[in-house]
């Protein structure tokens, strides 16, 4: 708890100890005055009030012999009267006392008193209430017999009570001396003790606090030792981060020259790109146009093959032709054979017959060959139909693998302008990229030196501190000395 | 241009010996000739007399019956009567070709027969010197050889076909 306190809170919190101790003997002598002016006029007012009220007994007393004596002289109601005030009044007077009183001898003193102050008032009453009707010396005698000796046991009553009272007071007077030279011996051992806890508190704080300070000199020289080294590895630092940001500032030259050479290789590669689009577009035109002559050349081949197809068809039924007439030739040569036979058995009628018949069987042998040779002709121009129609076949094959080929191409065309497209928009990202990163590159190369500056400065205010911190050392040093001293003396 | 040059000079000679056969003066039927059927039975080419027949007809509907002689294919109607039709082939003793008869040849005056063979290979006119007789003993139906294109044909007679036939008709 004591560690956390600073030198001017200990300082503070030990006067204020001390500032305590004498507010506590000033306060403490002070209620010890207080005290014994209050017991002496305690004493003093209390005794002396006592001593009015008995000596108003006394008087009281005095008082009423002299009214009830004057009564029974003049008859006179006044003093009866009189006597009966002053009674009431010894009556409340002794009231008074025996409430005020708290000390059993006196009480029984007071109780005395008023027993006798009854009787003797009795007496009197007795007397008083014959006196009108008796003569004054039978009352005067009879005061003199019956009460004299009562009043006298009262005066001496209330004597004994005021002697009392008095000794009474005198002891309380010693008591009252005694207390007050006791709060004076009281202040003076107080005072002494403050004096030496004061004392006290000096040397601890003094002790405390030098050894604190020797504590924190000896801290300091560390840290001031530690904070030179490291002053010194910080200017090492700062020169070795120097030359770096040179190399760095070199770098980034390079590095920014490269960028823009890079932009304006960028810069070509998309105008480059763009005369390709344009150039794949044209081609795609070419592809298209080609496509669709080669779509036209497809039809023609397919038109083609549809006539020789129909040429086919035709030959076949030019062929079916030349079968019923080399069917009819043939039936000819039947007939006419038969002809020749009937001639022949016709004998010699028949003859000419037989010779036309001959004639027709010949004409129909005739038939029979042109139908064969109009057959192979037929034959042939079928052989030629199928192959051309194979050929053309295979044309119209080649021609839509050829517009396949070419629609392929087409769309190779298409991937091409698109890709070339894409490449042109990267080109031109990469280029507007380059710029940003050229532009980049100057901030940072700005940046770089700034932080050069920055290291310069850092490097100068290194050098400050290496300074500082030996001065630091030297003053710990001294206030070292200092503390050493103090603790010496 | 040359095939339209070479039809358009048959047509012409075409013409000109059909007109010419008009033109000619009438010589009759030339006796001196043999008229000669080239024909195909059982797969041999072989001839016959055409004037030792008495018809040729297509073998069109050929009805079959029952008969215990193989030869014998069926019947068939010619000219309101109904007419036998044997195999030539079967009737020469050659085996089938495995092929269907297609034409029928007629022999006999009063009791006429169809022969059945396959195919017609043509008709043709030869001099009697063409007709040599078979070497050796030769077929008993075949007795004559003729010289066909650089080739000898067996020929056929008809006559000795005819008498085999009705020949062994008791027997049935």
């Amino acid at each position: 708890m004591e560690r956390r306190l600073t030198f001017s809170q200990k300082l503070a919190l030990g006067f204020a100890l001390v500032v305590v101790v004498a507010l506590a003997i000033a306060g403490v002598a002070v209620l010890s005055l207080r005290e014994t002016v209050a017991s002496k006029d305690a004493v003093i007012e209390l005794a002396a009030r006592r001593l009015v009220s008995a000596e108003r007994l006394n008087a009281m007393s005095f008082r009423k012999a002299a009214e009830a004596r004057a009564y029974v002289m003049t008859n006179d109601a006044r003093y009866l009267e009189a006597m009966r005030t002053a009674r009431g009044e010894m009556r409340r007077v002794l009231d008074e006392l025996l409430a005020q009183e708290h000390d059993d001898a006196l009480r029984r003193l007071l109780d005395e008193v008023a027993r006798v102050e009854g009787e003797h008032g009795a007496a009197v009453d007795a007397i008083l209430a014959d006196a009108p009707r008796e003569k004054l010396e039978v009352s005067a005698a009879r005061l003199e017999r019956d009460v004299r000796p009562l009043r006298e046991r009262l005066n001496a009553a209330v004597e004994t009570y005021i002697a009392r009272q008095r000794e009474l007071l005198e002891a309380r007077r010693r008591q009252s001396t005694e207390a007050a030279a006791d709060a004076s011996r009281v202040v003076v051992v107080l005072s002494v003790a403050g004096v030496a806890l004061a004392a006290a508190l000096a040397i601890l704080l003094g002790r405390t606090l030098s050894r604190q300070i020797a504590g924190a000199v000896r801290h300091v020289e560390t840290s001031s030792a530690e904070l030179k080294a490291a002053a010194g590895q910080q200017a090492t630092g700062a020169k070795q981060q120097a030359s770096a940001m040179a190399e760095i500032t070199t770098t980034i030259n390079e590095l920014l020259a490269t960028s823009r050479q890079i932009s304006e290789s960028s810069q070509r590669v998309a105008s480059i790109a763009s005369d390709t689009a344009s150039a794949a577009r044209t081609g795609d035109h070419a592809v298209q146009r080609s496509q669709e002559a080669v779509g036209g050349i497809r039809r023609q081949v397919e038109l083609i093959v549809d006539h020789m197809l129909d040429l086919g068809r035709k030959s076949q039924h030019i062929g079916g032709v030349v079968e019923i007439i080399n069917e009819l030739a043939e039936q000819t040569n039947i007939l006419a054979i038969n002809a020749t036979i009937e001639a022949a058995g016709a004998g010699e009628a028949g003859k000419r017959f037989q010779v036309v018949a001959e004639e027709i069987r010949k004409l129909a042998d005739r038939v029979a060959g042109s139908t064969k040779d109009i057959r192979v002709l037929v034959d042939e121009v079928r052989a030629a139909v199928n192959t051309t129609v194979m050929a053309t076949e295979s044309g119209s094959k080649a021609a839509e693998a050829g517009a396949r080929q070419f629609a392929e191409l087409a769309a190779a065309f298409s991937q091409i302008a698109r890709l070339v497209g894409s490449t042109t928009d990267s080109a031109r990202e990469i280029e507007l990229s380059t710029k940003q990163q050229a532009t980049a590159v100057e901030q940072v190369n700005e940046a770089i030196a700034n932080v050069a500056q920055a290291t310069r400065e850092a490097e100068a205010s290194s050098g400050q501190s290496l300074q500082t911190a030996s001065e630091l050392a030297a003053m710990s040093r001294d206030l070292a000395r200092l503390v050493q001293k103090r603790d010496a003396a | 241009m040359s095939d339209e040059t070479t039809l358009e000079g048959t047509v012409a000679a075409l013409r000109a010996a059909f007109d010419a056969a008009f033109a000619a003066p009438s010589q009759g039927a030339r006796r001196d000739l043999v008229p000669l059927l080239a024909l195909r039975a059982g797969g041999a080419e072989l001839a016959v007399r055409v004037l030792e027949s008495a018809g040729l007809l297509p073998a069109r509907v050929v009805v079959p019956v029952p008969s215990r002689r193989p030869e014998v294919l069926g019947v068939c109607g010619h000219r309101g009567a109904v007419l036998p039709v044997f195999s030539l082939a079967r009737l020469l003793g050659l085996p089938d070709a495995g092929e269907a008869p297609r034409w029928m040849l007629l022999a006999g005056r009063e009791e006429r027969v169809a022969l059945a063979f396959e195919a017609i290979e043509g008709h043709v006119l030869v001099p009697p010197s063409a007709l040599q007789r078979a070497a050796g003993e030769g077929l008993g139906h075949l007795p004559e050889i003729a010289e066909l294109g650089g080739a000898g044909r067996p020929v056929v007679s008809l006559p000795s076909v005819l008498r085999a036939i009705t020949e062994h008709r008791p027997g049935e």
